[in-house]
């Protein structure tokens, strides 16, 4: 679909304009070039994993018609975007980050967190609270260490 | 027939031995566990532990506590260590003010040099002078750079920018004209305007080049030979960074103070001599050998070293019950080490490496309460308990079960407190000692070299290997392989540094790169337990040389760790000595030495009578 190495935004017909700027400022900031395609509407979710497809550095967004924005990895399930952010009532500094981390995830550098974001993190995005998530995040990794057999 | 079960209780340890003696004086062991110590060793907290301890040997027999004859209790050396670090010099910079860091995403790039002004009065900034303009984080980079662009627009100079958002690339991409921008300065609000002022940035993958040179500031700032060489600090605080600013401020004095570090007294048994902590490491352990066998080495009072040396004595004087001016401490082990410096005049928090020196102290008392446990188990569970032998003779015997070795062996037992070795010859006779630094010294090296500040970590980081996690789905080991995973990792783990506990993957929050951390981590064991090793092993072989003891044995926690044995192999090779970790029993690896003694001695001494 496209050559250029950059990341891959797909927006949806419908997604209110103007909110993602944001985002695209976060990329700016860390030099990693994007794109911005007209799409279809569809699940964010899916949106998002067929921008990361297309994407030669395997890192796409969507934003959806709900204003909902997701940052999707190509290695990830299509249901499980890495996190997802609501432009509406999140701050546009949440919104900046989430533009930084899609460029730190195609550079390999680590992500950026605040303290009390409004950001869903986590592949295998469920509605709960941010501990209980962390909680079975933490779970998850364990329990791939151990099986694998860490000493 | 009779069940005896052997005990050792030890710093972090609690381990048992459960063992049957014939009447024909064979024994033959059958279960062993350990778990881990309750209470500082050598207390009655200690009894819960151990009770703990049979219990789990017990189970699997289907044996009860009634069953057992009798319960040995090690006679625990009573050894303590403590662990302390001390800054050599420390760096006061005063009236003067830098900024080094390595924001992720600088703006520009090259070296500027002009006036400090504030982003609100760019507008009355003179066409005549060069600027460097000071952007708060409540000016947006939007705002930032139309008024920067306005400004250059009426012929204004401004060669360069200090930003407290991270948004140096954004307000870059909009300039008419490319300057170097440093961002991410926290403390913008203490940048000192209207003073002169370089600012540099280095291209992708490079470090900062004439800020990080005394003699390139003193070009910029025209500073004398006086002023240059008290700059050092700050320039050393630059190396290896992408952005740096500094700033020259009314006064510019930069000052470099040194404290007294203290001063410490080391008594042998025919002479005495006093060295200066300052002094470094090695001329502090080379007056240790020169004075050795020692009897007491004492911190000048009211120094740090000093409070250090009472705090230790103090601790093992309410432990043993005993009055503080009969606790000594009898060895100290010295390593020369980095400790970041908070380094004053900087705005984005910078740390330089200043030189320390660690300290570990080990004392002796006359001994240990053991016998008070003893009767507090006895107590709690109704079956004879009594302290059986010392622990040094214990852990020999023990060790002696190791399959393919002999007389004369020494062993190296390497805890968390105190580095001990003892030699048993080919006649029998044992002989021990025990030195300051193990564990806990290796841990507070990693922790003060890396300026971690949790110890937790740091006992983490000295425990496990580390690795990278590099995408979403792998992690990098540090010996180079790669391990996949089927689930995603956690995002807060993606591009970073861990630790790979049994627990898990912990991410290491630190600038360090992965080989730095290693280094560090491999230093502080070399440097504690490498030079222990040696150092311990001389004291006890015969006349002083390693080359006469055929075989070394390493037991304890420590001769588990995934890369000591290795480097004490290493070092012992060149002595021709059979190094390896000992396997008490042929089974049980480098655990259970002393508890397997005690019942191995107890059944000898009733074969004897």
């Amino acid at each position: 679909m496209n050559q250029k190495p950059a990341i891959v935004i797909f927006v949806s017909s419908s997604a209110p304009t103007d909110l993602l700027q944001p985002v695209l400022w976060g990329m700016e900031e860390e030099g990693i070039p994007f794109e911005i395609h007209q799409a279809a509407n569809s699940s964010i979710g899916q949106l998002a994993k067929q921008a990361a497809d297309s994407s030669p550095l395997n890192v796409g967004m969507a934003q959806g018609g709900d204003a909902m924005v997701a940052l999707h990895h190509r290695d990830l399930p299509a249901e499980t975007p890495l996190f997802t952010v609501n432009c509406k009532n999140a701050h546009s500094s949440s919104l900046r980050l989430l533009g930084i981390n899609a460029a730190r995830l195609v550079k390999g550098q680590p992500l950026a967190f605040y303290e009390h974001s409004e950001v869903n993190a986590g592949p295998g995005n469920a509605p709960q609270a941010a501990d209980s998530r962390l909680e079975y995040l933490v779970a998850l990794v364990l329990d791939e260490v151990l099986k694998e057999g860490y000493r | 027939m009779a069940y005896i079960a052997g005990v050792d209780v030890g710093n972090n340890t609690t381990e048992v031995a459960v063992g049957e003696i014939r009447p024909s004086g064979d024994v033959r062991f059958l279960s062993s566990a350990i778990v881990r110590t309750v209470g500082i060793k050598g207390t009655i907290q200690n009894a819960m532990g151990v009770i703990d301890a049979l219990d789990t040997a017990l189970q699997p027999l289907a044996m009860q506590r009634r069953d057992l004859s009798l319960i040995l209790i090690n006679e625990a050396t009573p050894v303590i260590g403590d662990v302390a670090m001390e800054t050599i010099t420390e760096t006061v910079i005063t009236e003067s003010a830098m900024i080094g860091h390595n924001p992720a995403t600088p703006g520009g790039q090259g070296l500027a040099f002009g006036e400090t002004i504030s982003f609100d009065r760019l507008t009355e900034a003179s066409p005549a002078g060069r600027w460097i303009v000071v952007i708060p984080g409540s000016v947006d980079f939007q705002k930032a750079a139309e008024h920067l662009n306005e400004a250059m627009g009426a012929g204004v100079q401004i060669v360069g920018a200090i930003a407290q958002n991270d948004d140096a690339v954004l307000i870059h991409n909009r300039l008419l004209r490319s300057v170097p921008i440093v961002d991410e300065v926290a403390h913008i609000d203490r940048v000192p305007l209207g003073m002169p002022a370089a600012i540099e940035v280095a291209a992708p993958g490079r470090a900062v080049e004439k800020l990080s040179n005394p003699y390139d500031i003193a070009t910029i700032f025209q500073l004398d030979a006086e002023e240059t060489r008290r700059i050092v600090p700050i320039a050393r605080a630059i190396m290896g960074i992408r952005s740096a600013v500094v700033i020259k401020t009314p006064r510019g004095d930069i000052q470099e103070r040194r404290i007294p570090a203290g001063r410490l007294a080391v008594i042998g048994e025919q002479q005495k001599t006093e060295v200066q902590i300052d002094e470094g490491a090695e001329a502090i352990m080379m007056r240790v050998e020169e004075v050795s066998p020692l009897k007491e080495i004492r911190g000048e009072p009211g120094t740090n070293v000093g409070g250090m040396f009472e705090q230790v004595r103090k601790v093992m004087a309410e432990l043993t019950d005993q009055p503080v001016h009969a606790i000594t401490v009898r060895d100290i082990l010295a390593v020369d080490t980095f400790k970041p410096q908070k380094v004053l005049g900087s705005l984005a928090g910078e740390y330089a490496l200043g030189n320390a020196v660690g300290l570990a102290a080990m004392v002796e008392t006359h001994k240990l309460p053991m016998q008070r446990l003893a009767r507090k188990i006895e107590e709690e569970i109704q079956v004879p308990c009594c302290v059986g032998g010392v622990e040094a003779e214990m852990a020999i015997r023990g060790a002696l079960t190791t399959p393919g070795t002999r007389a004369p062996l020494a062993i190296l037992d390497l805890g968390g407190g105190s580095t001990d070795a003892a030699l048993i010859t080919e006649a029998g006779t044992v002989g021990s000692i025990h030195l300051a630094g193990a564990g806990e010294m290796v841990t507070l090296l990693i922790d003060t070299e890396l300026g971690l500040e949790d110890k937790e970590l740091s006992e983490d980081i000295k425990q496990y290997p580390l690795g990278k996690v590099e995408s979403l789905f792998h992690i990098r080991h540090e010996d180079g392989s790669v391990q996949f995973f089927q689930k995603p990792l956690d995002p807060k783990l993606f591009g970073r540094v861990v630790v790979l506990t049994d627990g898990g993957a912990k991410p290491i929050n630190t600038s360090a790169g992965l080989d730095k951390i290693a280094t560090v981590r491999r230093q502080a064991k070399h440097k504690v337990f490498v030079h222990n090793a040696l150092r311990a092993l001389k004291r006890v072989a015969p006349a002083g040389n390693i080359r006469l003891i055929h075989f070394v044995v390493l037991v304890g926690g420590s001769a588990l760790d995934f890369e000591i044995p290795k480097m004490i192999s290493d070092a012992l090779m060149e002595y021709a000595v059979v190094t390896g970790r000992a396997n008490v029993r042929g089974l049980e690896g480098p655990r259970n030495a002393v508890a397997t003694g005690l019942i191995l001695a107890h059944a000898e001494r009733r074969a004897g009578s």
